[in-house]
C-alpha cells in the first residue's frame, strides 16, 4: 500500500525534476522571491527610506500595534517581515495547483493511464500519490524562500527582526499551514483534473479553493487580520478537516470508467 | 483461467457487449475477432477489472471481479491498444515502476526486469530513454511491461498492430512463448493470419460472440469447398454438366476458370473431374481453392448482418 504510493510518489517527483520548464518555473521566482525581498528590506538602512516620515509610520503601525516603541528602521523591517513572508506562502499553494492539474489530465493525454489503471493500484492511493507529489515542490519552494530568506536576512536585519520572522507563528505557518492549505488546492485541483480532460479548467477550479486562502493572507499583509499561533492552529485543523473530506470526494468521484471511455 | 457468464455492458440505450459467455484456459490462446467498435476493447477492459459489467459475472483464476477487481488486476497482464509508456524513463526504468506498482521484492524485481527486456532483445537499450524506441521496440516493451509480474492471464490489444514483419514475428514467437508458459492469452486482433496460426480457438465478436472454434472449425464451417478447373476452349459449355451432378452445389465461371463449389474437397473433386472429362473437356489444371479464415470472418460477419 504505502510502497505504491511511495513508487508513484517518486516518480512523479523524478518527472518534474526532468523537466526544465516545471524546474525553471520553481527556482527562479523563488531565487526573485528572496532576492526582491532583501532588497525590500534593505531599503530600510537607506536615508530615504530611514527617513520615512512619522506619520506613516504610525499609520504602518496601527497595523502592527505590538511594534510601536521599536526604532523606525526595525519597525519597517518588521512589517515588511510579515508581507514577505505571507508572500512565501503563496507559491505552495500555486506551484502545486499547477501540476495537479495535469495529474490524471496528463497520464491521459500520454495514454499512461490505461496501464496505471490496470495494476493493482488503488484509487485513494493513486490520488494520494498524485497530491503528495504535486505539494512536495511548491512546499520546498516556499520552505527554500524562507531559509534563504533568514540566512541572508540575519546579515541586513536586526535580531529582533529575526526573531520575529522565526517566531511560533511563521514556524506553525510555514510548517503546517502551508501543507495543508496546499494540499487543499492540489486535491480540488486532482478532483478537477479527474473529471474533465482540460487542464485548464482543473487549474481555474483548484483555483477556487486559493482563492479564499488567498484573501485570508492578504487580510493579513494589509493588517486586517493578525495571525497568532492559536489561530494558526485553528485554521490548520480546519484545513485538516477539509483535505480529508476533499480527498474522501476526490476518490468518490474519481470514476475509471468515464475516464477509460469517454476521454478523447 | 479467464471465465466470463452473461457478460455485458450498456451505454445508455445501446449493448456494447451482450450474453458473453467464455472461458479461456492455462496454456491457451483465445482469439477475439471483430471488426472497429464491436465491443472487444470494452470485453477486455471488463474482464481485466478496470470497468464494471452491466451484467453477468467474470472470474480471473477463480477471483470474482465483482468481489475484488484490485486482486484480478494482479492476477492479469494488459497490453493495450497504444503502448503507453513513459517516455522520458528509460526503459528498465518504465518496468521497474510497474514491478514495484505489482509490489514484486526487490530481487524478483530485478530478475524479472532483466528476463523480460533479454527475451524481447532490449536488455542492450535498457537505460534508454522510451522516447528514442522504434515503434516495434516500444509495443515489445509495452509487452514485457504486461508480463513482467508473471501473470495467470495475459490480455493482448493488438499486440503486432502497425509493426514491421520481423518486429511481429519476435512478438508472435514470444506469444507463443507465453502459452507455453501456461498463460492463459487473451487476444484480441484484426489480424487474421495472426489470429489463424496463434489461436487455438476463436471468436468472432460483433456485440456478442457469433461463431466459436477452432480456427480451422470455422473455415470448415463456414466456407464450402471450391475446385477450380482450367480447360482449353469454352469452359461454359460444362457448367451445366458440372451442375447436373448431385454432390456439386454450385458452379459458375470466373476468370476463365469453372468454378464448383463441393460439400468436401477431397472426396467429390475426383467424379466431376471424371464427368467433365467424359463431356469431352480437356481439362488442363484442377486446382482446390482454400477456404480462409478471412473468408470465413467475413461470411460470418456478413451472414450476422444480413
Amino acid at each position: 500500500m504505502i510502497g505504491r504510493i511511495w513508487t508513484v510518489v517518486v516518480k512523479e517527483l523524478a518527472d518534474v525534476c526532468r523537466s526544465r520548464l516545471i524546474l525553471t518555473t520553481l527556482i527562479v521566482p523563488t531565487i526573485l522571491y528572496v532576492v526582491v525581498s532583501l532588497v525590500a528590506l534593505s531599503a530600510g538602512h537607506l536615508p530615504g527610506v530611514a527617513g520615512i516620515s512619522r506619520v506613516e509610520l504610525e499609520s504602518l503601525e496601527r497595523s502592527v500595534p505590538r511594534n510601536s516603541g521599536l526604532p523606525t528602521v526595525e519597525a519597517f523591517q518588521l512589517l515588511l517581515v510579515d508581507q514577505i513572508l505571507v508572500l512565501y506562502m503563496l507559491a505552495p499553494l500555486f506551484i502545486p495547483l499547477t501540476i495537479a492539474s495535469y495529474s490524471i489530465i496528463g497520464e491521459k493525454q500520454l495514454r499512461t493511464l490505461e496501464p496505471l489503471l490496470a495494476s493493482p493500484i488503488r484509487t485513494w492511493e493513486l490520488l494520494t500519490a498524485k497530491s503528495v507529489a504535486a505539494i512536495v515542490p511548491g512546499i520546498a519552494v516556499g520552505w527554500a524562500s524562507y531559509a534563504a530568506f533568514l540566512i541572508l536576512a540575519a546579515m541586513i536585519a536586526s535580531p529582533a527582526v529575526l526573531r520575529h520572522a522565526l517566531g511560533p507563528v511563521w514556524l506553525v505557518a510555514f510548517g503546517v499551514l502551508s501543507p495543508l492549505f496546499a494540499l487543499l488546492a492540489v486535491a480540488m485541483a486532482v478532483i478537477a483534473s479527474s473529471r474533465t480532460n482540460d487542464p485548464r479548467a482543473a487549474q481555474q477550479l483548484g483555483a477556487v479553493v486559493i482563492l479564499p486562502i488567498s484573501a485570508l493572507l492578504s487580510a493579513q499583509v494589509f493588517g486586517f487580520v493578525r495571525l497568532d499561533v492559536s489561530h494558526a492552529l485553528m485554521l490548520a485543523v480546519g484545513a485538516a478537516l477539509a483535505d480529508v473530506a476533499l480527498l474522501w470526494t476526490a476518490v468518490r468521484l474519481f470514476d475509471r470508467e468515464t475516464i477509460l471511455t469517454r476521454w478523447r | 483461467m479467464i471465465r466470463a457468464e452473461g457478460l455485458g455492458k450498456q451505454y445508455g440505450e445501446r449493448w456494447a457487449v451482450s450474453d458473453l459467455d467464455v472461458e479461456v484456459g492455462q496454456g491457451e490462446i483465445f482469439g477475439f475477432l471483430g471488426p472497429n467498435g464491436a465491443g472487444k476493447t470494452t470485453t477486455m477492459r471488463m474482464l481485466a477489472g478496470m470497468i464494471a459489467p452491466t451484467t453477468g459475472r467474470a472470474w480471473i483464476g477463480g477471483v470474482d471481479l465483482a468481489e475484488d477487481a484490485n486482486v484480478v488486476r494482479s492476477r492479469i497482464g494488459l497490453l493495450t491498444e497504444a503502448p503507453g509508456l513513459y517516455e522520458r524513463m528509460s526503459a528498465a526504468a518504465n518496468l521497474e515502476f510497474h514491478a514495484r506498482l505489482h509490489g514484486l521484492p526487490t530481487a524478483k524485481r530485478r530478475e524479472r526486469v532483466r528476463a523480460c527486456l533479454d527475451m524481447l532483445g532490449l536488455w542492450e537499450r535498457r537505460n534508454d530513454q522510451v522516447a528514442g524506441f522504434s515503434k516495434g521496440m516500444k509495443q515489445k516493451l509495452a509487452i514485457a511491461r504486461a508480463v513482467l509480474h508473471e501473470p495467470a492471464a495475459v490480455f493482448l490489444d493488438e499486440p503486432t498492430s502497425g509493426l514491421d514483419p520481423e518486429s511481429a514475428r519476435d512478438v508472435r514467437a514470444f506469444i507463443l512463448e507465453l502459452r507455453d508458459a501456461g498463460r492463459a492469452i487473451f487476444l484480441c486482433t484484426h489480424n487474421l493470419d495472426e489470429a489463424r496460426r496463434l489461436c487455438d480457438r476463436i471468436a468472432v465478436f460483433r456485440g456478442r460472440i457469433l461463431r466459436l472454434g477452432t480456427p480451422r472449425e470455422l473455415e470448415r464451417e463456414v466456407v464450402r469447398h471450391r475446385l477450380a478447373v482450367r480447360m482449353a476452349g469454352e469452359p461454359e459449355q460444362f457448367v451445366e454438366v458440372v451442375r447436373a451432378l448431385p454432390i456439386v452445389r454450385e458452379a459458375e465461371i470466373a476468370d476463365g476458370e469453372l468454378i464448383v463449389v463441393l460439400e468436401e474437397l477431397d472426396r467429390d473433386a475426383p467424379p466431376v473431374v471424371r464427368a467433365l472429362v467424359e463431356a469431352g473437356a480437356e481439362v488442363q489444371r484442377v486446382a482446390g481453392l482454400d477456404s480462409t479464415l478471412e473468408a470465413a470472418y467475413l461470411a460470418i460477419l456478413n451472414v450476422e448482418s444480413a
